[in-house]
């Protein structure tokens, strides 16, 4: 339940050298934020290097595009920067980096889709989605690129979306609130669970398979006028099952055919507090590109010092009644794994493997709706940060 | 998109489509895509999960290859609703049938 180390095989979470590599583009970020900008960005990479040091993993930071950044690594740049020919980059870099044996390497990248782009996969399902934003090549070993090949990435993948470029402030504030140690979970009522009313039944229990006390927020009657900062508290998770839109800043609640807006991202600028570890099962629930922290809640939490976000890229789908199944095993297995002290990106690897396997015993087969929810998850966020244990869970 | 397959039997699809929109009145007047499941093999995933968990994996091989001989087909309802402050929301229902119209698997959109 780990990333992958050179020898092929998994790698442990007691693997001797862990190591973060960053990657970015000098040119795009030089483009969006200017040379100043720029510094800035490198200065706190480096400082995140040092805190880095205290949880003993080594941040390696590589620009993919630039000449002097590459050769440090024996490497040459890339001269795209389309998803494949930066994959190639990660992959080289990957492979240089985690010769030493018990070396285990996550990704760390360093910007959103128009900094680094978003693989676009295709779509399993035949939704109205054209395609499917997935880092999840990234993640994977040489070659493997398409969608098919790449439902089960074994190398943890984070990223720091930066929005529509204009805000230098909200990548500065992930990579400098970016832990250097892991945050520890209060015992008592460690979480925030808001439900749609339609999703009632199969959002509880996941809350009662964490182990999780306290009651869900439900939408409707909930919405987003009745969000309070008692809600949030000290909590370490916060557990979204609402709809979402590539169109709207909001999340809605459902019952019958009322769709309520449960949740808006000034709702997150005036409550939220930082370090919690974020998953919403939306559609659309990561997207982030040509948003602002004002029209995306996803942006919104990581500007609030959010330890992650983990969404979808695209429409996303959920059972109705339990059991659960798709997006909502994603939830639970993620929250599970790291309840357990799993890193980020390691409980997300390990979750995409439990989807799996449910889908395979209790169907028999993995169907398209499985293949895409496998694909369109993505993690904002250090894939190596860490929830202490001590929280109530299973 | 996926035209609707024609060997499922009119009388099974319409059993499942009153089925939908017995359960979702929004549903009603609504085509459905419909098509056979695509089911690749899944012998190179168990494998990418050995890497991951070997636990994980040694439970699934005893359980891969069960009940894939069925013909198993899947229906797509798709429709917008209203939302308040005037947001428009995509909603998608997929029922996943076999050829004697058994609801096997019902999910929505979020």
């Amino acid at each position: 339940m780990s990333p992958s180390s050179s020898s092929g095989r998994p790698a442990r979470r007691n693997a001797n050298r862990r190591l973060l590599l960053a990657v970015s583009s000098r040119r795009r970020l030089r483009q969006r934020f200017g040379p100043d900008g720029l510094d800035e960005i490198q200065e706190a990479l480096g400082s995140y290097k040092g805190r880095l040091a205290k949880r003993r993993v080594t941040l390696e930071v590589a620009f993919v595009d630039d000449a002097s950044s590459m050769t440090s690594f024996g490497l040459k740049p890339t001269r795209s920067l389309t998803a494949p020919s930066v994959k190639k980059s990660v992959d080289r870099l990957v492979a240089k980096l985690a010769k030493p044996p018990g070396t285990s390497v996550s990704l760390l990248i360093i910007g959103g889709g128009e900094v680094i782009p978003y693989f676009k996969l295709s779509n399993p399902t035949f939704d109205s989605d054209s395609f499917v934003p997935s880092d999840n090549p990234y993640g994977c070993g040489p070659g493997r690129v398409s969608a098919e090949k790449c439902l089960l990435p074994e190398r943890s993948v984070g990223r720091m979306p930066d929005g529509d470029g204009k805000s230098l402030r909200l990548l500065l504030d992930q990579i400098n609130r970016a832990p250097g140690s892991a945050r520890a979970a209060p015992k008592k009522s460690p979480a925030l669970g808001y439900t749609a009313s339609v999703w009632r039944r199969v959002s509880q229990e996941v809350w009662n398979e964490l182990g999780w006390r306290g009651r869900l927020r439900v939408s409707p009657p909930l919405s987003y006028v009745d969000v309070k900062a008692s809600w949030f508290g000290s909590k370490r998770f916060l557990y979204f099952n609402l709809h979402g839109s590539d169109r709207e800043p909001y999340w809605f609640g459902q019952k019958g055919a009322k769709f309520t807006t449960a949740f808006s991202p000034a709702n997150v600028r005036r409550f939220a507090r930082p370090g919690a570890a974020v998953l919403t099962e939306a559609c659309y629930g990561a997207i982030e590109m040509k948003r602002r922290k004002e029209s995306s809640i996803a942006l919104a939490f990581l500007g609030a010092g959010s330890l992650c976000v983990l969404g979808s890229t695209s429409v996303a789908y959920g059972a109705l009644v339990p059991p659960m199944s798709e997006a909502d095993l994603i939830a639970f297995h993620f929250f599970r794994n790291v309840l357990k002290g799993l890193s980020l990106g390691e409980a997300l690897v390990s979750a995409r493997a439990h989807l799996v396997a449910s889908a395979l015993s209790t169907q028999g087969y993995l169907d398209e709706d499985d293949r895409k929810t496998l694909l369109q998850f993505v993690l904002f966020g250090d894939p190596t940060a860490t929830v202490k244990r001590g929280s109530p869970g299973k | 998109m996926p035209k609707t397959v024609s060997a499922v039997p009119a009388k099974v699809l319409s059993k499942i489509k009153k089925e939908i929109v017995s359960r979702f009145p929004e549903m009603k007047g609504v085509r459905p895509e419909v098509v056979k499941r695509r089911l690749p093999p899944d012998a190179d995933l168990i494998h990418v999960i050995g890497k991951i968990d070997g636990e994980l994996r040694k439970s699934l091989t005893r359980m891969k290859g069960v009940r894939r001989k069925r013909e198993i087909y899947c229906a797509s309802f798709e429709t917008k609703m209203k939302a308040s402050r005037g947001a428009v929301l995509r909603r998608i229902v997929r029922v996943t049938f076999d050829g004697e119209g058994h609801i096997l698997k019902l999910v929505s959109s979020k």
